[in-house]
C-alpha cells in the first residue's frame, strides 16, 4: 500500500488547497478498491511490479491533478491565432530594429567588431522579445477578460455586421498589428527613457526639462487610445463611417500631444563626467527635436489623407 | 490509406466523451460511488478511465446535476454520488436528444450506406 500512499501525495502536492484532501481521499480509496479487486481476482497479495502498473495506467501525478482543475489560459482561444499573429511581428520587428540599430552602429566605427555586434544583435533581441512578449500577453489577456465580462462574442448579432459593399475596405490585421507593435513598443521605450531622467548611471545622467516631463501623461494617454484603437482593428473586419471617425478623433489627441511637445521646451540632454570629475552637457540640437516633431506630423497628415479618401469611397 | 490505431482512439474519445455524461446520469438513478459506478458502466460495455470519470463527477456536482456525501463503507471512507432533481430534469431533456440523434443517425445511414 506504500505506493498507494506514495502515489496519492504526490498528486496531492500539484492540485490547490481547496481540493487536496477531498480529491486525494477518493483516490485513495478508489485505487484501494481497484487493488483490493486486482488481488481478489489473482488469489494472492499484489507484488510491487502489479502496484506499479496500475499506477502506471492511471499517469503521471501532474496530469491526475490537472484533470480536476479546468483548463484556463493566458490568451482565450477566440483570440490566441491573432495573438501569435502579431506576437511573431513583434518578434521579427524587434530583431529588425536590432540589425538596424547594430549596422548602423557599426558605420560609425572605424574598426568594427563584428563578432560582437552579432552578440549584441541575438542578446537585445532576446531581452527585447522576453519584454515584448510580455507586454503582448498582458495586452491580449486584458482584452480576453474584457471580451469575457462583456459577453461581446455571446452577445453578437448579424445586426452588427457592417455595411460592407464592394467599395467597403478591408482592415488589415498585419498593418493594425504592426501599428500596435510599435505602439507597445514606443510606449515601453518612453517610459523607460522617463524613468531614467535624472538617475546617475555611472558617469552618465540623462535630463529632460519640466515641459517635458509634465507631457509624460499625456504621451501615454494617446499611446494607450492608439493601443486599444488598435486592438479594436485588429477584431473588426472592415473600415467603416463611425470606425474612420473614432480614428480622426484618436488622431486628433495624439496631434495636440505633438502640438504641446512643439511648443515645449526640448531639453533633452546627457550629462557625462569623466574620469577627472568634470561633466560635460550634450544639449540634443531644437533643430533636432523640431525637425522629428515635423516629420511625425507629416506622416499624420498623409495617413489622414488616405483615411478621407477611404471616407469619400465610403460615401 | 489505413488510419492508424492512435488517431482513430482519438475520434473514438472524442465521440464517447458526449455520451459519458448521459450514461453517468442514467447510472446515478442509483447511489454510486466512483469505483463501483466505473465497474457497473464497464459491466454494460462502457468502459471510462479514471482520469475522465472523476473529474466528469466533480463537474457535473458543480453544476447542481449530482449530490455527493462522505461516508464509510466496509471500514473505508467512500464519496457516494447520486443524481440531483435538477440532474433528473436535465437527463429527462438529454434522453430526448439522444433518442432524436439516433434517429437522425440511422436515417443517414439507412440514406447514404
Amino acid at each position: 500500500m506504500n505506493w498507494l500512499k506514495r502515489y496519492v501525495s504526490s498528486v496531492k502536492h500539484y492540485l490547490p488547497n481547496k481540493l487536496k484532501n477531498d480529491v486525494a481521499d477518493e483516490l485513495y480509496s478508489d485505487l484501494q478498491d481497484q487493488c483490493d479487486d486486482k488481488s481478489a481476482e489473482l488469489g494472492r497479495d499484489l507484488t510491487d511490479q502489479e502496484y506499479h502498473q496500475i499506477l502506471l495506467n492511471r499517469g503521471h501525478p501532474m496530469s491526475v491533478a490537472a484533470s480536476y482543475q479546468p483548463h484556463s489560459t493566458l490568451v482565450s482561444e477566440e483570440l490566441f491565432p491573432i495573438y501569435l499573429q502579431v506576437l511573431k511581428w513583434v518578434i521579427f520587428t524587434l530583431l529588425i530594429v536590432q540589425i538596424v540599430t547594430a549596422i548602423t552602429g557599426l558605420t560609425y566605427k572605424t574598426d568594427p567588431n563584428y563578432i560582437r555586434a552579432a552578440i549584441q544583435i541575438i542578446s537585445g533581441t532576446f531581452n527585447s522579445g522576453l519584454m515584448g512578449f510580455a507586454s503582448v500577453t498582458l495586452v491580449f489577456y486584458l482584452l480576453g477578460e474584457s471580451i469575457n465580462r462583456k459577453e461581446i462574442l455571446k452577445n453578437w448579432h448579424p445586426k452588427k455586421l457592417p455595411t460592407f459593399t464592394d467599395s467597403g475596405e478591408e482592415i488589415s490585421i498585419f498593418e493594425s498589428s504592426i501599428e500596435l507593435v510599435f505602439q507597445l513598443l514606443f510606449l515601453g521605450f518612453i517610459n523607460n527613457i522617463f524613468a531614467l531622467l535624472d538617475l546617475k548611471m555611472g558617469i552618465v545622467t540623462f535630463q529632460a526639462s519640466e515641459q517635458l516631463h509634465a507631457m509624460l501623461p499625456w504621451i501615454n494617454l494617446a499611446l494607450i487610445l492608439g493601443v486599444i484603437f488598435s486592438l479594436y482593428k485588429i477584431l473588426a473586419p472592415y473600415w467603416t463611417k463611425r470606425l474612420i471617425v473614432t480614428n480622426w478623433l484618436v488622431y486628433a489627441v495624439s496631434y495636440m500631444v505633438l502640438v504641446g511637445l512643439y511648443q515645449a521646451d526640448p531639453v533633452i540632454a546627457l550629462e557625462i563626467i569623466n574620469t577627472e570629475g568634470i561633466a560635460t552637457m550634450y544639449d540634443l540640437p531644437t533643430h533636432w527635436w523640431t525637425n522629428f516633431l515635423f516629420v511625425i506630423g507629416i506622416v499624420f497628415a498623409i495617413d489622414i489623407g488616405f483615411y478621407i479618401r477611404k471616407y469619400m469611397r465610403l460615401n | 490509406m489505413p488510419i492508424e490505431p492512435e488517431r482513430l482512439a482519438k475520434l473514438t474519445m472524442e465521440l464517447r466523451r458526449g455520451v459519458l455524461i448521459l450514461a453517468a446520469l442514467s447510472a446515478l438513478q442509483q447511489e454510486h460511488y466512483g469505483y463501483s459506478l466505473r465497474k457497473q458502466l464497464a459491466s454494460f460495455g462502457l468502459e471510462i478511465d479514471e482520469g475522465t470519470l472523476y473529474p466528469l463527477l466533480r463537474r457535473l456536482e458543480n453544476q447542481g446535476l449530482l449530490t455527493s456525501n462522505w461516508r464509510e463503507e466496509e471500514g473505508r471512507r467512500r464519496r457516494f454520488y447520486q443524481i440531483s432533481e435538477d440532474g433528473q430534469e436535465a437527463l429527462a431533456k438529454m434522453n430526448c436528444e439522444w433518442n432524436n440523434l439516433n434517429k437522425a443517425m440511422s436515417i443517414l445511414k439507412e440514406n447514404t450506406l
